[in-house]
């Protein structure tokens, strides 16, 4: 059975500096994927330890399936866990390693045999039980993991940055298998990840952790829309990020030009664009009704097949743009170019 | 001088360093099989001395008297052993001191030891005798256990006692099925360092033994002092055999705990 889990003002502190867990509010909703997303340091695997049960907190309630789990130890909170290393038993069989755990649920032998066969078949390792688990790939080892994982038929599921050990082609296909095996089984899942396109890509929720505090949380979409600091809005991507006055319906930069956005957010003083919201036009190009438009001049274009990135500057701002590979207009270093976008595409900040 | 020069050095001085090892060795073994008892040569192969080896009854008691202090040590500092490693591992406070703590007595000269332990066992009423010998022993090798358990626990991935946990083991059966399989090899090679120490330890046992009991190296000694026959030859190319067929497996089964 799927199940919630709840963490409701949960800290931890391993001595003195910036606490690991400060605070922290979060709900991952019974069968969903939850991206806890931060740079190393930021707590997010303590978060995922106190939830396993490998960790004590110091004050905060952690609720699994409703019911309070801090006085558990981890043996007895159902949960199924996928480290970083994977950590598969090296002195067993790729069939013992998945039944580990039914073996301590006591399951007859016949029964325990079929939920292996089940498990692999989820992972698409049938056939590979009677393998010894250095005798595997990286890809399968971490498909192992998962089978061992979900074997047991957990309340919800740990993942520690998963496909970080993994090469870059095997981690995209992983990211989509991960995701299948995850909606097949209908299991809640916590997911710790530094990597920001991971989050985005897989999760349903993610939360962005930042020196032991939960700073934002939302669907991918939106937090990567509307991030609420300039932190946000840069750990999620490239991002240009405006300083100014607050104006009506925007801020005024420091050299006068008016940004606007659509908004409601009175006294704002910072704001952010994405680089693919952002159309370069030659000075001399019409600039739509009612967008923003900003003159800067051409430091460098990248390009990189698919898309290209412009870099541009206008005083002691920099700015940066993203085109398709082929197109924004024909342009060298040291133009002058507008950067125009819709209002609705500023994303205004907290100070 | 050249590369290929330096490299044919090397090799010389490493061949002169174990000439100098094992040649002594290598003399005493080759005098056991030599038929004449006054090391005459001409070398007349003979198989004499191990017959009477075969026959000589103080000489055999004293062989077993040794075996089974060294089984039984190696069974008792394994145990206590591996359990202070794994405890050390777990860090508590004061870690470091422990562990710095553990090596002393390997550097310490045995005749101090002996020294010290025959007292302390005649204050707390163990005195002498193969009891005496064999806590002594166990007190020798617990140290090479804690280093070589130690070593490899190392290398143990501390997620894998925890995905166990996760799985729904308790802390022991984690332990048992996860973390002391991991730990077999470097288990093995500290018994049979354990072995290694006890059965060919002198001092300690010279010292705590009773009088009429005693083990092989102390009744090869009291056999050298009495007048020296080609018997002792014999009954040392067999322990040496013995102790160097162990250590090369600890050897072996570290390397191998590196590897894994």
């Amino acid at each position: 059975m799927s199940a919630e889990i709840r963490l409701e003002g949960v800290s931890r502190r391993f001595g003195p500096g910036t606490p690991a867990a400060d605070a922290v509010d979060l709900v991952v909703p019974e069968g969903s994927f939850y991206g806890l997303l931060g740079p190393s340091g930021s707590g997010k695997t303590t978060l995922l330890r106190l939830v396993a049960g490998f960790e004590t907190a110091d004050a905060g309630r952690i609720l699994i399936g409703g019911a309070p789990a801090e006085a558990l130890p981890p043996e007895r909170r159902d949960l199924g866990v996928v480290f970083q290393s994977y950590a598969l038993f090296p002195n067993m069989s790729v069939a013992e390693n998945v039944g580990f755990g039914l073996r301590a649920r006591n399951l007859p032998r016949r029964e325990r045999r079929a939920r292996v066969e089940e498990a692999l078949a989820l992972v698409r390792l049938e056939g590979l039980g009677g393998r010894r688990p250095h005798a595997l790939s990286g890809g399968q080892r971490q498909r192992v993991a998962l089978a061992r994982a979900l074997a047991v038929r957990p309340r919800a599921l740990l993942l520690d940055e998963p496909l970080s050990a993994l090469d870059r082609a095997l981690r995209a296909e992983m990211q989509v298998e991960l995701r299948r095996i995850q909606r097949e089984a209908g299991v809640t899942t916590l997911f710790v990840t530094h990597d920001q396109e991971e989050a985005l890509t897989l999760s349903d929720r993610i939360g962005l952790l930042r020196d032991g505090r939960l700073v934002q949380e939302g669907p991918p979409r939106d937090v990567y829309r509307r991030p609420r600091t300039a932190w946000a809005a840069r750990f999620l991507g490239e991002a240009t990020v405006f300083e100014g006055t607050p104006a009506p319906g925007g801020l005024t930069l420091p050299d006068g030009a008016r940004i606007r956005w659509s908004d409601a957010a009175p006294g704002a003083a910072l704001a952010a664009i994405r680089p693919e919201d952002v159309t370069l036009l030659r000075p001399s190009d019409p600039v739509p009704d009612g967008w923003n438009a900003l003159d800067a001049e051409l430091e460098v274009s990248i390009f990189s097949g698919p898309t290209a990135t412009h870099r541009l500057r206008r005083g002691d701002l920099a700015l940066a743009a993203l085109t398709k590979g082929g197109e924004g207009p024909a342009a060298a270093p040291g133009d002058r170019l507008i950067l125009a976008w819709p209002p609705e595409r500023t994303a205004p900040l907290e100070g | 001088m050249s590369g290929r020069g330096w490299r044919n050095a090397g090799r010389l001085w490493l061949g002169l360093v174990l000439l100098f090892l094992y040649l002594p060795i290598a003399v005493m073994a080759a005098m056991s099989l030599n038929a004449s008892p006054f090391y005459q040569l001409p070398f007349e192969f003979s198989w004499r001395w191990y017959d009477d080896l075969a026959g000589n009854r103080q000489l055999q008691r004293a062989a077993w008297t040794s075996i089974w202090i060294a089984l039984a040590t190696a069974a008792i500092a394994t145990a206590l052993g591996t359990a202070a490693a794994v405890a050390l591992h777990r860090g508590p406070r004061g870690r470091r001191v422990l562990e710095a703590l553990l090596f002393p007595p390997i550097a310490v000269p045995w005749l101090i030891t002996g020294t010290a332990m025959l007292v302390f066992f005649f204050l707390v009423g163990i005195g002498r005798g193969n009891g005496a010998v064999l806590v002594g022993h166990v007190a020798l090798a617990i140290p090479y256990v804690v280093l070589v358990v130690s070593a490899r626990l190392r290398a143990l991935d501390p997620a894998l006692e925890e995905a166990a946990r996760s799985l729904g083991a308790s802390r022991w059966t984690a332990f048992r099925r996860v973390t002391l399989p991991f730990l077999a090899p470097g288990v093995i090679a500290g018994a049979l360092f354990a072995f290694a120490v006890s059965f060919d330890q002198f001092v300690i046992s010279y010292f705590l033994q009773a009088p009429g009991q005693t083990t092989l190296p102390v009744e090869i000694y009291a056999a050298i002092r009495k007048g020296f026959t080609p018997e002792i030859n014999a009954v040392s190319t067999l322990v040496i055999g013995v102790s160097m067929a162990l250590l090369l497996l600890v050897a072996r089964l570290v390397r191998f705990g590196d590897l894994r």
